[in-house]
């Protein structure tokens, strides 16, 4: 549909946000399509997001609860087209969900040379889980080693274990235990003490410092569903993942805004938890 | 639990890389130990995969569970 036809049943509010329509047009190109019911919701993410300054500050998101695989794995702001690997299982309006041993998404963003927000000690990585799963296993992970890994355990036990570009850090999950929700985690400096972690957008208490500081960022691509082990898919996780999004570091009202938005996003499509 | 199939490492080479009629998929059987790799037989029902379905369907497969399906490699720690 053209773009002047779509603003035009935007009615006397904003047009829709240029950035969505070029993600809508990459998902065309790539085989897929979106609804306008579709682009609307995904145009209110994209402006609540650019209103509390978080859009600026990302380096590139996926809304896995897509209406087709296409659309699912095309990226919203660098338009990059991650591949499914050993045929993860996509459902419409909820999530990918991989089978714990061979499948994941590799999402072609290696950070060291892709990103353009996120820096060395200046990182966010998240992921919106939608079933409880407990394991030292990766929602969405990468690692070059020597510290230089990004990676996310949402639970293990009682615990979420990060790696914002520093490893070894371990945070205290509130009970009920559960890897439900969005994840977060974040690097805002130089130093073992610069980290942050998050679910659902409320900060969680951490009971292990890390112990490793990455100087520079991977080498290797973001893997989600499993961790990109130098170029090895491990630690595959048997999870169902509606979200992932990373860039630069958020602050405390950014990552609870994120969270607000993400969950709004979750909630139009029927796929919240 | 899932079933898996079972490829040699010359197998597995002969599978491996994108599909050919979708442009997000691939296929990357993964080596577990003992030089063993696996595919889930998830794969022999998605269409980006079809080309290669004959040529996984004769292969064995092996339940997940089972106490002789081969250990993982790799470890990556946080």
């Amino acid at each position: 549909m053209p773009i002047t036809v779509l603003n035009r049943m935007r009615g006397g509010s904003r047009a829709f946000d240029a950035d969505l329509l070029s993600w809508r047009d990459a998902v065309v190109a790539n085989g897929g399509s979106v609804s306008l019911a579709r682009l609307i919701i995904i145009d209110q993410f994209v402006f609540s997001e650019k209103a509390v300054g978080n859009w600026a500050l990302t380096d590139d998101y996926f809304g896995l609860w897509a209406e087709n695989a296409p659309q699912a794995l095309t990226s919203l702001k660098q338009r990059r087209l991650a591949v499914a690997v050993n045929s993860p299982a996509f459902t419409a309006d909820r999530d990918y969900t991989f089978n714990g041993t061979t499948s994941y998404i590799d999402t072609g963003f290696v950070a060291n040379s892709h990103a353009v927000v996120m820096g060395i000690s200046n990182v966010h990585i998240e992921s919106y889980e939608r079933t409880n799963i407990s394991g030292v296993t990766t929602a969405i992970g990468v690692n070059s080693g020597s510290g230089r890994a990004l990676s996310l355990y949402p639970r293990n036990g009682n615990a979420l274990l990060p790696a914002p570009n520093m490893v070894g850090a371990s945070y205290s999950l509130n009970t009920p235990y559960t890897s439900v929700g969005l994840s977060q985690t974040g690097r805002t400096g130089a130093t073992t003490g610069d980290i942050y972690c998050a679910r659902n957008g409320v900060d969680l208490t951490q009971s292990l410092s890390p112990t490793n500081l990455g100087a520079a960022l991977p080498v290797h691509s973001l893997f989600v569903g499993a961790s990109n082990n130098n170029g090895t898919p491990a630690q595959f996780r048997p999870a169902s993942l509606g979200f992932v999004a990373y860039g630069a570091a958020l602050d405390a009202t950014q990552r609870q805004a994120r969270f607000n938005n993400v969950q709004a996003w979750a909630t139009s499509v029927g796929a919240q938890v | 639990m899932a079933m898996f199939i079972l490829l040699t490492a010359g197998q597995a080479d002969h599978v491996r890389g994108p599909s050919i009629s979708t442009l997000a998929a691939a296929l990357n059987p993964v080596e577990r130990e003992g030089g063993v790799f696996v595919l889930g037989i998830d794969v022999l029902v998605d269409p980006s995969h079809e080309t290669h379905r004959d040529f996984l369907l004769v292969l064995p497969r092996l339940d997940g569970s089972d106490p002789s399906f081969p250990e993982t490699t790799v470890w990556a720690g946080a």
